[in-house]
């Protein structure tokens, strides 16, 4: 039987890390809270897809450790699918994502079905590659 | 009869030798002329009274001579008083009319003076005693022009001057008591009169000091700076004025007292105490005072106003913190002093273009609503010309001469309205000022008015335009603080929305594992805790910090760690050089400013460069320095854009270095920057040691008590 996709989901609420744990499906999940926790999951574990919240602490309001993790992750492996997810609606942000490399931008709140399919895109992407 | 001749001898003889020397030295001037000829006089008269004392005779002769004597100082401290105003010959005519006044006044004091040695008694008045109320007269009237010479002599020439000020005022002084003595018991005491010799010989050695003092012998000369003060000659003439009145009320009094038989007493009593009242009533009558004023300025001075005195006053009455009057109220009364107008309008312009009423002062309520093209806005923003709305009606061409001009109803209509104030920013007119009447200056309203009224209401208009920003600003602020918190908002509530919508899309599907309802619990009780934190946030009582005591080394350790986590080089070097240095902070958000720093600086140098973090400690500062290798930062930036809050480099609205510099103000502390482009940077963090006291203590530093209510119960 082949293994699932590996999916490391960043966000420093631990409602929403749940919550995706069981809503998700078809990816085997990992979790990270920060940005030293989402860089250590990255190494242990590799995984091909990442969701990732822009605004975690210290930066909670801001999205400076969102990007510095997007850089380091594909720093690592840029054939990593990073979907980035974030309440801030501006415009710049996501066009900052996607030109950094991220794969989506996914604009909160979250809604599983979709993110599901956005992720099953994704991987789909992957695989194709 | 000895004491008399030694006394007056002396005088005499000092008086003497002062006006020969003064004679001898260059008598280049008028006033040194003047002080010369009245030491003679004064030695005239005194060596008559001596012979008069010695031998008899010459009684009359001697009074006479006394007169004189008080003509010439007369003479000379109206000469002094002059200098002050020697550029105009309004002036000079003022001068000329005085002294001639002066002259006939002592003239007739002389022939009254002969006619009674004389023995004539006609016309007699208050029992004989007119040549003695004409004396003090002259004592009071000198003693005046002393107060207003003194007061007004520059500080330069004062420590030479005020001698000659005291010496002369010293002679009218006590002329002024031995004739007050001599009115009150009909008669000039004796004692009193031979002192007058030793008196007036006494003052004479203060003269010479003065001349002595003065080497330039420039008495009277340009170069004694002699301001009037118009407050003092407005103080002087009241106060001069009342003794006048009084002195004639005294008078009066007698004659009541004389005449009332059995009611003598009581009449005089009555009389005198109706008398005094009617002064107070006077003194206090804001409208005498105003025509006063007017007086003194029109027929005293070159110009209608002491411009020092009213520009401090509108200064004064616009930035006045103890008044709790608003500014656009002061800003009327600032104006309206200027001519003691007793009331005024402000018409402000809107945003919307429009010029409407905005404040009121002592003026009926009106509704203003001028257009911006209206005929009166036009003409004053055009002319930035203060409308007497007196000229207009006498003559409506000297203003539509110069542009088109029709009086709105509602101004035309309030006849107590009299001036309308330009307020001009700059080009642009901000509003107006509508002034009411004024009845002591509408008579002699003239360009000099017009001209200090319309600067007055430039700087009124700073004030206000300056006023107006500063609200502004707090309402821009408030904009952004509430910009901040919807962003926040809406931030929460769509993580909330995420997570209570995905536990319900869940629940079809896992409902019946016991696991997925404990998880199901958590993340409910997850959004519970984040919409309390939203509500505690709405009600603006801040966040709560929790303040602790901890060793700053181990706190760099942890920063450095999560900022080299992702593998983002270079990785700084930390050298504590002392481990136990313990501060007290929000750690969390030390340790984010702290990051934020290396962050920076890693994001500044190439990955061969160096970071370098020092720990050190003075008394009672601990300090860490950052120091980096990397591209730098000019002069320009670190001081317009570097502490800018919003500002950032990196396009995101994150944490700035405005916010740690906040923060680090905060603890007590302050952040330097030094910085050299190409060179690198270093930013030093000074944060207070935490004192035994406060060590490991957590304490909420917002005035919300929410959290604080939790850990009490």
């Amino acid at each position: 039987m082949m293994s699932k996709p590996k999916l490391l989901i960043v966000d420093d609420d631990e409602g929403i890390r749940t919550q995706l744990k069981w809503g998700i499906e078809g990816f085997d999940i990992i979790t990270a809270d920060s940005r030293q926790k989402a860089i250590e999951q990255f190494e242990e574990h590799h995984p091909q897809l990442v969701t990732l919240d822009l605004g975690l602490p210290p930066d909670v309001e801001g999205t400076s450790e969102g990007f510095s993790i997007l850089s380091a992750i594909l720093e690592r492996d840029p054939m990593t699918m990073v979907i980035v997810v974030s309440a801030s609606e501006k415009t710049v942000n996501s066009i900052k994502a996607v030109a950094q490399g991220a794969f989506e931008f996914y604009a909160k709140p979250i809604d599983i079905k979709s993110l599901q399919k956005i992720l099953d895109k994704a991987y789909s992407s992957l695989k194709l590659v | 009869m000895i004491i008399e001749v030694i006394s007056f001898g002396i005088s005499t003889t000092l008086f003497l030798i002062l006006g020969l020397v003064m004679l001898t030295g260059r008598r280049d001037n008028l006033p040194k002329t003047m002080l010369a000829i009245s030491a003679l006089a004064s030695a005239i008269w005194s060596g008559t009274v001596t012979y008069q004392a010695a031998f008899g005779g010459l009684l009359s002769f001697t009074l006479l001579l006394e007169l004189l004597r008080s003509l010439a100082w007369f003479t000379f401290l109206l000469v002094m008083l002059r200098t002050a105003y020697k550029s105009s010959d309004q002036v000079n005519k003022n001068f000329k009319i005085t002294f001639v006044g002066l002259s006939v006044f002592i003239a007739g004091l002389m022939l009254l003076a002969i006619y009674r040695i004389s023995g004539g008694s006609l016309f007699e008045f208050v029992a004989g005693n007119d040549v003695l109320v004409g004396h003090l007269l002259i004592s009071i009237g000198g003693l005046v022009i002393i107060e207003q010479l003194y007061r007004n002599t520059s500080d330069e020439h004062k420590s030479a001057l005020k001698y000659l000020w005291i010496a002369i005022g010293a002679m009218f002084a006590y002329d002024f008591y031995m004739y007050s003595d001599a009115f009150l018991f009909q008669r000039i005491d004796n004692e009193l009169w031979n002192a007058r010799g030793f008196i007036h010989a006494m003052v004479v050695p203060l003269i010479g000091l003065a001349i002595k003092r003065e080497m330039q012998w420039s008495l009277g000369d340009e170069s004694i700076d002699i301001f009037i003060s118009r407050r003092i000659v407005f103080h002087t003439t009241t106060l001069l004025a009342s003794g006048i009145y009084l002195v004639f009320i005294g008078f009066g009094g007698y004659y009541v007292r004389d005449m009332g038989g059995d009611w003598g007493i009581v009449a005089q009593a009555t009389f005198l105490f109706a008398s005094v009242l009617v002064l107070a009533i006077l003194l206090f009558s804001d409208k005498l005072r105003s025509r006063l004023k007017v007086m003194i300025d029109k027929h005293f001075f070159h110009y209608k106003y002491d411009y020092r005195e009213e520009w401090l006053r509108i200064i004064r009455t616009l930035s006045s913190q103890q008044d709790d009057k608003k500014l656009h109220e002061r800003a009327i009364r600032s104006l309206a002093q200027i001519i003691d107008s007793p009331g005024g309008l402000l018409v402000m312009e809107r945003e919307n273009g429009c010029y409407e009423s905005d404040e009121r002062w002592n003026y009926e309520r009106v509704n203003v609503r001028e257009t911006a093209d209206s005929t009166l806005t036009q003409f004053l923003a055009n002319h930035q010309f203060v409308i007497s709305l007196d000229e207009y009606n006498d003559d409506p061409d000297m203003y539509t001469r110069l542009g088109k001009l029709e009086l709105p109803d509602w101004l035309v209509n309030n006849k107590q309205a009299w001036l309308v104030v330009p307020l001009m920013l700059q080009d642009h007119l901000m509003g107006y000022v509508v002034l009411l009447r004024s009845p002591a200056h509408e008579r002699y309203f003239n360009w000099e008015d017009s001209d200090l009224l319309k600067t007055a209401g430039r700087q009124a208009a700073s004030h206000l335009a300056q006023y107006e920003s500063a609200q502004a600003l707090v309402s821009a602020k408030r904009f952004e603080e509430v910009n901040r918190l919807s962003a926040f908002i809406v931030h929460d509530i769509k993580n909330m929305i995420g997570q209570l919508s995905m536990v319900v899309s869940n629940a079809a599907k896992h409902k019946n594992n016991p696991m997925f309802i404990d998880d199901a619990i958590i993340t409910v009780e997850n959004s519970v805790t984040k919409m309390n934190k939203l509500l505690v946030r709405l009600r603006g009582e801040g966040e709560v910090e929790k303040n602790v005591a901890f060793s700053l080394c181990e706190l760099l350790e942890e920063s450095i760690k999560s900022c080299t986590a992702a593998g983002t080089l270079p990785i700084p070097v930390l050298n504590c050089r002392n481990e136990k240095i313990m501060i007290t902070a929000d750690k969390e958000r030390m340790s984010a400013n702290i990051a934020h720093i290396i962050q920076n600086a890693q994001d500044a140098t190439d990955s061969s460069g160096g970071i370098t973090v020092r720990l050190r400690k003075t008394d009672d500062h601990a300090i860490i320095e950052i120091t980096d290798t990397g591209e730098g930062m000019n002069e320009k930036f670190i001081h317009d854009k570097l502490f800018q809050p919003f500002e950032s480099t990196k396009g995101t609205m994150g944490i700035g270095v405005f916010q740690v510099r906040e923060y680090i103000h905060k603890l007590g502390g302050q952040l330097d920057v030094e910085s050299e482009v190409g060179v690198g940077s270093i930013f030093r963090l000074h944060i207070p040691l935490a004192s035994s006291i406060n060590t490991a203590r957590v304490v909420r530093l917002s005035s919300n008590s929410h959290e604080k209510l939790k850990h009490d119960v």
